[in-house]
């Protein structure tokens, strides 16, 4: 398996606050649009007019509009016209137009929206060598919708911004994302699939689309609208309810966070009524998708890369699905014991015994 | 959280009902046993589950 690419670097704010801000605010340049979706923080990239061109999922999710369909509306006029004051669009424009000096600049600032106002700490960074400017926005603190002489012109909402969608067969959940209405059985589909025609891939294919939608499920975590600490800060008992409670209304199943196996190393998953269980899987295991989702939470929280591994699929024992928690470098090892068929207790042995950390790759 | 002195039950190694415990796993055991002695673990320090997550994680090896 190829190694993935390590996730972009973020860094804590000095001072306590919800989301995180790139160590280097400049640098949010280089990014690609695949590695600003995963920063915990709201991104807009701004033309020196104010027209949109880039929004990242962050920022999507907390002003519940699509990325896809602001993109080239203007962020002052179209999407946050709460910002279209002498506060905000006035620092920005002496902002562009190098009226004001240095390469970013920070304020505090009030956004509504009609389902509630937001407390934010804009960054303004200018990027190196173009004319393009990105707001970095960090919520510190999520408040009821403003109605008195102090609100604003609230944000529009999605169906107010794209009317008519859902005549054209596009469906929305209530953070404006785009869903599909389709049963599980498309998974049992997908696994079928992947088993006739490419089965040796069955675990790559499935970890790794599992890695990156629970790339995307770490957004949804840090920017649930619960003030507080970032995930990764708070006692770990609290953040995993958090976790298996989100999973669980995504209808993933009962996901439970053995913690006791910690002092050996290792931490031990189970998943009751996981929807990726099917007939059939050539191996016995199924819940590949899962793993990588729970393993992309960990590695968030860890600030490292982890690996979760199925070890028993409740699609061959009846028994809910049990997984591990290992580091990087004893991925191979328990990838071996895995498709050995160990136990949990057999495999936390072996790697005891057989010293997994010296067999890394 | 405010630590509750060690009590006769709650004192390092010690188990509150140690009848309770019989048949189990050691990791049930220890499970267990931690929330038998509620804030207090087996050394006598603050559960780790209470540490931050990513302080916690730390202590996965690999």
């Amino acid at each position: 398996m190829h190694p993935l690419p390590p996730p972009p670097v973020v860094m804590p704010r000095s001072r306590a606050s919800r989301t995180t801000a790139t160590a280097e605010p400049a640098s949010v340049d280089d990014l690609d649009d695949a590695a600003l979706d995963e920063l915990p923080f709201g991104v807009v990239c701004l033309a020196s007019d104010g027209l949109i061109l880039r929004y990242n999922l962050a920022e999507g999710r907390l002003a519940r509009l699509d990325p896809s369909t602001v993109v080239g509306c203007n962020f002052f006029t179209d999407v946050a016209p709460c910002t279209y004051t002498e506060d905000f669009y006035g620092r920005f424009r002496s902002f562009a137009d190098g009226k004001t000096s240095g390469a970013s600049l920070r304020f505090a600032y009030v956004f509504d929206f009609k389902f509630g106002a937001q407390n934010v700490e804009i960054e303004l960074v200018r990027a190196a060598g173009a004319p393009r400017f990105y707001l970095l926005i960090n919520r510190m603190q999520f408040l009821p919708e403003r109605t008195g002489p102090e609100a604003r012109e609230a944000a529009p909402r999605q169906v107010e911004l794209v009317p008519g969608e859902s005549e054209r067969g596009v469906l929305r959940n209530e953070f404006a994302e785009r869903i599909v209405a389709a049963p599980v059985s498309l998974f049992e589909m997908l696994g079928a699939t992947l088993d006739k025609h490419a089965p040796a891939l069955r675990h790559t294919i499935g970890h790794a689309w599992g890695l990156a939608a629970g790339r995307r499920l770490v957004i949804e975590l840090e920017t649930a609208g619960v003030d507080g600490e970032p995930l990764r800060e708070r006692p770990m008992k609290d953040t995993v309810a958090f976790v298996s409670g989100v999973l669980r209304d995504h209808g993933c199943g009962l996901v439970s966070f053995d913690l006791g196996d910690a002092a050996r190393g290792v931490l031990r998953i189970e998943v009751e009524s996981s929807p990726l269980v099917t007939r059939g899987a050539k191996d016995g295991r199924c819940c590949h998708v899962l793993a990588g989702m729970l393993e992309a939470v960990l590695n968030h929280l860890a600030g490292r890369r982890l690996h979760v591994e199925e070890l028993r699929c409740a699609a061959s024992t009846g028994q809910p699905c049990e997984m591990i928690v290992v580091g990087e470098t004893r991925r191979a090892h328990v990838m071996e014991l895995a498709q050995a068929g160990c136990s949990f207790e057999d495999a936390v042995a072996a790697l005891e015994v057989g010293n997994g950390d010296a067999r890394a790759h | 959280m405010a630590m509750p002195a060690p009590t006769e039950a709650r004192r390092p190694g010690r188990v509150a009902r140690p009848e309770l415990l019989r048949g189990l796993t050691p990791r049930d055991e220890a499970r267990a046993s931690g929330e038998l002695l509620g804030a207090i673990a087996w050394d006598g320090k603050p559960r780790r589950d209470t540490l931050p997550a990513a302080a916690f994680l730390a202590a996965i090896r690999g």
